[in-house]
């Protein structure tokens, strides 16, 4: 093909659109990580549909959470400062969303379907999971606390 | 802005459209580029904050 | 060109029906930012529920405006450039087929048995008659497709060595695009959704489902750009006064977007389960692929810009940008267009931070999304569509524009309101503000638990700013209404701005032939899509019985289609913890 024809300045323009794109590309690649990352597919069981905190070792838990119309259960969960911990999540009924927004946690609750994503809570706190989907008249009241404690207070 | 067509405006304006060269929307889309990388990096850095 | 008087009434009613809604629309976009920001804690105001309203705000300004324009605006681009028109029958079937889902999906809406948002996921469960309206209406829409590639066919044999025209080749584009889409969202209303909802089957696929309307979801958005992308192809520099910078550029563009428009869905399935993580960063970079045709846009129409502006003795890099007709109403839609390209450059950008693998995480689901997507549908589409709408009426009919001093100011007080708007909805995302939620019931009132300072201020800029745009949308209406009610002071006629071309490149017969690019387009497809299905297919678990939005409990399977839909009037809420 006679590239001849396209103007110049037109070159230059896709020229500079493919490099910045390569950067946000290297760069998504770059900041890949255990707790940044996008979620994870993890097979069907029905024991996900029975809620429970696990504690692995002193800092690693995972939670079994799961999204109903319209509350979380757990809705109060306790993990010491420093710790890893694996959120599992899925739905009894509707869509429902998962997110902890302070800690880049944003997941879909699927009937069906199993969700997984892993946090590293380095600061004590009070961290809110909001539902963030459409999930019927009680959308509006989703929500439960994960408490990260600083050793010192207990 | 339409002058009458005569032969020597027909000529300035093919000279016109001959020598136009958009340097001002290279640097126009210079300008959008940042702006982008901007927007995206600061979400970026939002992102790592929170890891 | 004259044009009959059927083919008048076509246009007039395929503009005025979208428009008439649109005012249904525009009311419950203000609701929201009123409920949201806890003006008022209320789950429903004069008989209508917020999340009712959401729904019929998604779907009347997202689905119905957007499609009847589409083809209204296509009709006229074939006829006016191939100087014939389109074929009666088919025309008119497509407008009744078009019209008679609108009427379904409506009815169902307002009766409060579709409060499912434009969205409808299953679980959730509306009406049948809301599913099997909107698939009419998209049927409806490609229907005209056939006759204009036919009508396209013969005139490529009387014109076998003329380029085709840019408008004609980015509609033709544009309406494959949506056909080949809508295929899915078809499959998943006709094949998925309505016989579990009538209670045939028990259980659905959920994240099957979410898959099929995702296909078709991403490549919506340009089945609303893209005429818009005409008017700023062919249009937009002539009315500025000057020429199209280059033909090539707007070719490559249309073709790029037939490639990369559908097989990017998955990017809005990010958070999803069961879809692996190979195929959610591949279909992320190919959203990279369907960000370079609106970059090249940007140059060329700068460029075209430019032009327009040194040539009417503009000075100095960026001087070009002060020399152009941005208040003169007799070129009102200069004014319509340029706002809408302002509004883009951030829409467009925040579209790539969305897309951008685990950036997603950062704004998924939040008030962000809204922010970004009010900023492109709500900003160039919807200033093209009411620009021309007004314009078509008024050209067609042979009538002066009504108080058009306003006219040409309205896309102005619009884009202020749309920046302070998603300012607002933006911001409130980055503090994890939810979008597709009634705030002003919990999250947003002093008195609940559930209260939450920071989305004070958020919500409330969202507020100023829907306010503003809601003016400016009422202005539209009486400019509208004003012309439609006015006399006929001249022949109407179908007459469209055409822009010279300042490098009319001669024709490449690989940017003025469609075959290689829907080859690429398929392979590109399946590469993207059948991993997609074949996880949604096979990783969940079991599918999913029906539910309303009223009641946590599953709607029982033996009963039938009416199953659950009950008005929406909660006399108590369940609040969280």
């Amino acid at each position: 093909m006679d590239t001849s024809v396209i103007d110049s300045s037109e070159k230059k323009v896709m020229v500079i659109t493919g490099a910045v794109m390569a950067l946000f590309i290297f760069s998504i690649l770059y900041a890949r990580g255990r707790s940044n990352d996008l979620p994870e597919c993890v097979p069907f069981d029905k024991s996900y549909l029975n809620p429970k905190v696990m504690q692995l070792d002193a800092k690693t838990f995972q939670v079994y959470a799961v999204a109903q119309m319209w509350q979380f259960q757990p809705q109060e969960i306790y993990i010491p400062v420093g710790s890893d911990v694996d959120f599992f999540i899925t739905s009894k009924d509707v869509v429902h969303g998962f997110n902890i927004y302070e800690k880049n946690v944003n997941l879909m609750a699927v009937y069906g379907n199993i969700n997984k994503s892993t946090v590293h809570f380095d600061k004590p706190g009070i961290y809110t999971i909001t539902c963030h989907e459409y999930c019927g008249i009680g959308h509006q009241g989703m929500q439960a606390k994960v408490i990260v404690n600083d050793p010192s207070y207990k | 802005m339409k002058t009458k067509n005569g032969s020597a405006d027909v000529l300035a304006g093919e000279q016109f459209d001959r020598d136009f060269k958009p340097r001002g929307a290279i640097a126009f889309f210079v300008l959008l580029v940042l702006l982008g990388m901007i927007i995206w990096y600061g979400i970026y850095f939002i992102m790592i904050e929170r890891i | 060109m004259n044009i009959s008087t059927s083919f008048k009434k076509l246009i007039y009613w395929e503009l005025g029906i979208p428009v008439t809604l649109l005012t249904i629309g525009i009311y419950h976009g203000l609701m929201q930012t009123i409920y949201r920001s806890g003006v008022i804690h209320a789950s429903n105001m004069a008989h209508l529920d917020y999340y009712q309203g959401l729904t019929l705000h998604g779907v009347i300004n997202a689905i119905v405006l957007t499609s009847f324009f589409a083809v209204a605006f296509g009709h006229a681009t074939i006829a006016f450039y191939f100087k014939r028109e389109p074929d009666k029958l088919v025309a008119w079937g497509s407008f009744w087929l078009m019209t008679i889902g609108t009427v379904m999906a409506a009815w169902a809406m307002l009766a409060g048995k579709a409060s499912v948002l434009y969205t409808f996921y299953p679980p959730l469960k509306a009406h049948p008659l809301f599913y099997l309206g909107t698939a009419l209406l998209i049927v409806g829409s490609w229907v005209p497709l056939f006759n204009w590639a036919r009508m396209y066919v013969l005139w490529k044999r009387e014109h076998a060595d003329t380029k085709t025209p840019l408008a004609v080749l980015i509609t033709l584009i544009n309406f494959t695009i949506w056909f080949v889409c809508t295929l899915a969202v078809a499959y998943e209303v006709l094949v998925l959704l309505i016989p579990w909802a009538i209670g045939w089957k028990a259980t659905v696929n959920v994240t099957l489902a979410r898959t099929l309307f995702w296909f078709f979801g991403h490549a919506l958005v340009y089945f609303w750009l893209l005429p818009a992308y005409i008017m700023f192809y062919t249009m937009l520099p002539g009315l500025a006064g000057g020429k199209l910078f280059s033909d090539l550029a707007g070719r490559v563009a249309g073709f790029l977007f037939l490639i990369f428009s559908i097989p990017v869905g998955v990017h809005h399935q990010f958070s999803d389960p069961s879809i692996t993580k190979g195929i959610k960063m591949f279909q992320g970079l190919l959203t990279f692929g369907v960000a370079i045709p609106s970059f090249i846009t940007a140059f060329t129409i700068a460029a075209s810009l430019e032009y327009a502006g040194r040539k009417r003795g503009s000075k100095g890099l960026l001087g070009f940008f002060a020399r152009l007709p941005y208040l003169d109403p007799d070129k009102f839609l200069f004014a319509y267009l340029i706002c809408g390209l302002f509004l883009f450059i951030f829409g467009g950008l925040t579209g790539i931070v969305n897309s951008s693998g685990q950036l997603n995480n950062v704004i998924h689901n939040t008030a962000w999304l809204p922010g970004h997507f009010h900023m492109t549908i709500a900003g160039p589409v919807f200033l093209a569509i009411i620009g021309m709408s007004t314009y078509l009426y008024a050209t067609i009919s042979g009538k002066r524009i009504f108080l058009p001093n306003v006219n040409v100011i309205i896309p102005y007080m619009w884009t202020i309101g749309i920046l302070i708007f998603s300012t607002g909805l933006s911001w409130g995302g980055l503090l994890g503000e939810p979008r597709r939620t009634n705030l002003g019931l919990t999250y947003l009132d002093p008195k609940n638990e559930l209260f939450t300072p920071e989305w004070v201020p958020t919500t409330l800029m969202a507020l100023a700013g829907g306010i503003i745009m809601t003016i400016a949308a009422i202005l539209f209406f009486i400019v509208f209404f004003g012309t439609l009610f006015s006399k006929r002071t001249k022949e109407g006629v179908l007459v469209l701005p055409v822009s010279e071309i300042l490098h009319d490149e001669r024709r490449i017969p690989l940017f003025d032939t469609f075959k290689p690019w829907l080859v690429v387009m398929a392979v590109i497809l399946a590469l993207a899509y059948i991993p997609a299905f074949i996880d949604a297919s096979k990783n969940p678990g079991p599918g999913a019985p029906r539910f309303t939005p009223d009641n946590p409990v599953a709607v029982p399977a033996n009963e039938g289609a009416a199953a659950g839909s009950k008005q929406i009037h909660p006399a108590s809420i369940t609040l969280g913890p």
